[in-house]
This record gives C-alpha cells, structure tokens and sequence, in this order.
C-alpha cells in the first residue's frame, strides 16, 4: 500500500483507466482508507462526468447537408472562372462515338450492370490499346479508364478503338482537365455559354505538353 | 438496408457522385458541430464553421489515405480549421481573446471565492457555469477536454488528431483537467 498519497495525475490516469493492473488495486485500497485522496478522486470524477455531461444539452442543428454541398459548388464554380479565361480560349472539346451523349448519361447508372467476364476482356483490349500507344493510365473505374497518351498516337488509338466498337473521348486541352461538377466529362459545353457555369477545370502538370488525356468507356 | 462504409461513399464521392457526400454530412455534422460549438460557444458562428469544415474537407478528399480511420482524419482536420479560424479571429480584433501560452505557463485561478459553497446547484444552472467555463479555458486545454471528456476519445486518437506524442497528450489532459476542476471548484460545482 502507497504510504504518500496520490498525485492529481495518479488520479486522472486511475479514473481514465491509464494503470497497470497492480497500479490500480494499489491506488484503490489507498483511496479506501484515504479520506483526502477519496476526496480528491471524487472530486475529480464529478468534473470530468459533468463536462461529460453538456453533451446531454439538446442542440437544434438544421441540416447542413444540401446547404453545404452548393456552398461547395458556389465555390467551386468561382474557382473556375479565375481560371476560365486561359483554359476556354485554349480548350476544344472533340467527341467521338456515335450517341455518347446518351451513353454517358446512362454510364453511371448502368456500368456496373455489365457482366464481368465481357467487361474484364474489355477492359483488357482497353490497356493493351493504350499500352501500345505508349500510354500511361491514369485512373481506372468501373465505367471508364482513363489515360494520358502523347497526340500524334490519338489517330492511330481513335481508329484502333473505334474497330473495336470501344467509344472514347478526350480532354484535349494539354494544361487542364475539365469535367463538369458530377466528375463526367463535358462534351457538349460551348465557349462562353452558360453550361460553363458547371464544369470544373483542374490544372494538370504543365510538363505534360504534347499530351492528351481521353477517357475510353467500356 | 445495409449500413455504408465511410469508405465506400468517399470512393462513391472521389468517382463524382457529389450527392454521396450528404451521407458523410449526415453522419458527422453532429459531432462537428457540436465540437465547434464547444470551441466558439456561439450557434451561429459554429453554424458556418462547421459548413466549412465540411468543404474543406470535401476538397481534401483524394489526399485521404486509409491509413487512419476517416473520422480521427475527419476530427484532425476539423481541430486545425478551429485553430486557424482563432488564429484569425484574435489577428483581428483589438483585443486578444486570450494570450497564447505554453501549457507550463497557466496559471491556476483560484481568485473566485465559492459562492454559496453550501448550495448544489441545480443542473441547467451548471450546465451553463460548466459551458461558461469551458469556454473560458485556453485553447489547448479546451480543445484537449473537448476530445477527451466529451467526446470521449482515446489518448491515442488524440495524439494523432492533434499531432502531439503520447505523453504530451497525458500531460495535456492533466494539466487542463486540474486547471478545469479549479475553476468549477471556485464555481462551487464540485
Ligand atoms: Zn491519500
């Protein structure tokens, strides 16, 4: 048994549990026959279980939840017009693949529900494709793999992809990837309009000159 | 239906699926505000500042690696938007909310004679004088009390939250406990 008593910090660590085993029997049997230090422990408990109790206060909170997701994309949108002037006069968007409009739209509902084994040989070809084209992948999904090639190899994979029933599309802008707020890809926006108002443009390494990114959809 | 994973919607959110990022809201703005809340004592203010916590951390999102659980990430970024906002808050008003010291440098208040040490007070009476005196600490020991006594984290959440190794978080949590059970002492709480 402890002949002095119990330091504060002894005590905290006891009530948090911070002990050896031996620590704690021998803090407790002191503090059994310790008026002082049965004083401060207790103490010390009704400070920690009422600071733990403000928790109890019921606290009306709205929910922030739509609010915050278009604070975000005010902000994100704002972002982008600092950057829109160089990145518009500079980007062309080009589309191949009959219907991709429409594909696109129902890709991310939809891109999962392909079986796996087509999908898997698809995905395949896809790297081999991009792997002959000197490419480097970039990002890969469920819907889409997305790769960085060097542009004298667009025609060659663009005629290779399109044999090969494989739809693609790119970011032909060297310096910025641009994608509307959802992450898909624009193909649709015109210079100045509105729609600009949605897409987000995030710079790329500028070293990457030469380079464009697409995107080739399974 | 089956519970989620934080993982699973942050992969959901990083694929463009911005909307999914309402179930991580959800699921925390609670806890964050209630944090800020303890910080600022303001409902307004901690409105806003949870909002930003939020999109601060929507915008740090692909820097999350799944090293640590998303909520001690979640929590470290929620802790240093706090600070930086006192940081900013103090640079611009007059007079400084409170002086920055080092943890060895507070000094225990005991100038507060007991009132009515005889009489208990009633519970909505000291759930405000805790609050008054919470939000009275300094920074460091509020902050550390926050995460510890209320929200109940471990040491070592903490010390990975805040930064700080392990003893110095033990130090921390004595130091700003002692300082607390003073002034509810003073208060005539305890
Ligand atoms: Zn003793």
């Amino acid at each position: 048994m402890t002949s002095f008593h119990l330091s504060f910090n002894q005590i905290s660590d006891l009530i948090d549990g911070d002990v050896s085993e031996e620590e704690k029997r021998e803090f407790l049997s002191h503090i059994s026959s310790c008026s002082i230090c049965k004083k401060e422990y207790d103490t010390l408990s009704r400070c920690i279980s009422l600071v733990y109790n403000i928790k109890s206060e019921q606290i009306a909170i709205p929910d922030i939840c739509s609010s915050t997701i278009q604070l975000y994309e005010k902000r994100c949108r704002k972002r982008m017009y600092m950057k829109r002037i160089p990145a518009i006069a500079a980007s062309c968007f080009i589309v191949f693949g009959v219907g991709f409009a429409v594909t696109q739209s129902s890709f991310n509902d939809n891109g999962s529900i392909i079986a796996s084994n087509n999908n898997l040989s698809k995905t395949e070809k896809i790297i081999s494709f991009i792997r002959d084209s000197d490419g480097k992948i970039l990002k890969m999904t469920d819907n889409y793999i997305e790769s960085q090639i060097s542009s004298s190899k667009l025609e060659k994979i663009r005629y290779e992809l399109g044999k090969n029933n494989l739809k693609m599309e790119i970011f032909n802008h060297p310096f910025y990837q641009i994608s509307n707020m959802k992450g898909k890809n624009y193909s649709d926006v015109s210079v100045g309009s509105t729609a600009m108002s949605d897409v987000k443009i995030e710079k790329i390494s500028p070293n990457e000159k030469g380079k464009v990114i697409i995107r080739v959809f399974k | 239906m089956s519970k989620i994973d934080d993982i699973e919607i942050i992969s959901r959110v990083l694929e463009g699926n911005t909307d999914a990022y309402s179930l991580i809201i959800k699921k925390y703005q609670d806890m964050v505000f209630r944090y800020v809340y303890y910080q600022f004592n303001d409902y307004d203010e901690a409105l806003d500042i949870t909002q930003d916590i939020f999109i601060t951390v929507m915008e740090a999102l692909p820097s999350f690696r799944q090293e640590s659980k998303f909520s001690t990430w979640l929590y470290s970024i929620m802790v240093n938007h706090c600070k930086n906002y006192r940081k900013k808050k103090n640079r611009y008003s007059l007079v400084p909310l409170q002086s920055k010291k080092g943890d060895d440098e507070y000094e225990i208040q005991l100038e507060d004679s007991r009132e009515n040490p005889e009489d208990r007070i009633i519970t909505e009476d000291s759930l405000r004088i805790v609050k008054e005196e919470i939000s009275k600490l300094p920074d460091d020991f509020r902050e550390i009390l926050t995460l510890r006594d209320i929200d109940g984290l471990s040491y070592n959440e903490i010390s990975s939250i805040l930064g700080i190794n392990l003893s110095n978080v033990k130090v921390r949590i004595h130091r700003g406990r002692e300082y607390l059970k003073n002034r509810l002492y003073a208060r005539g709480l305890i």
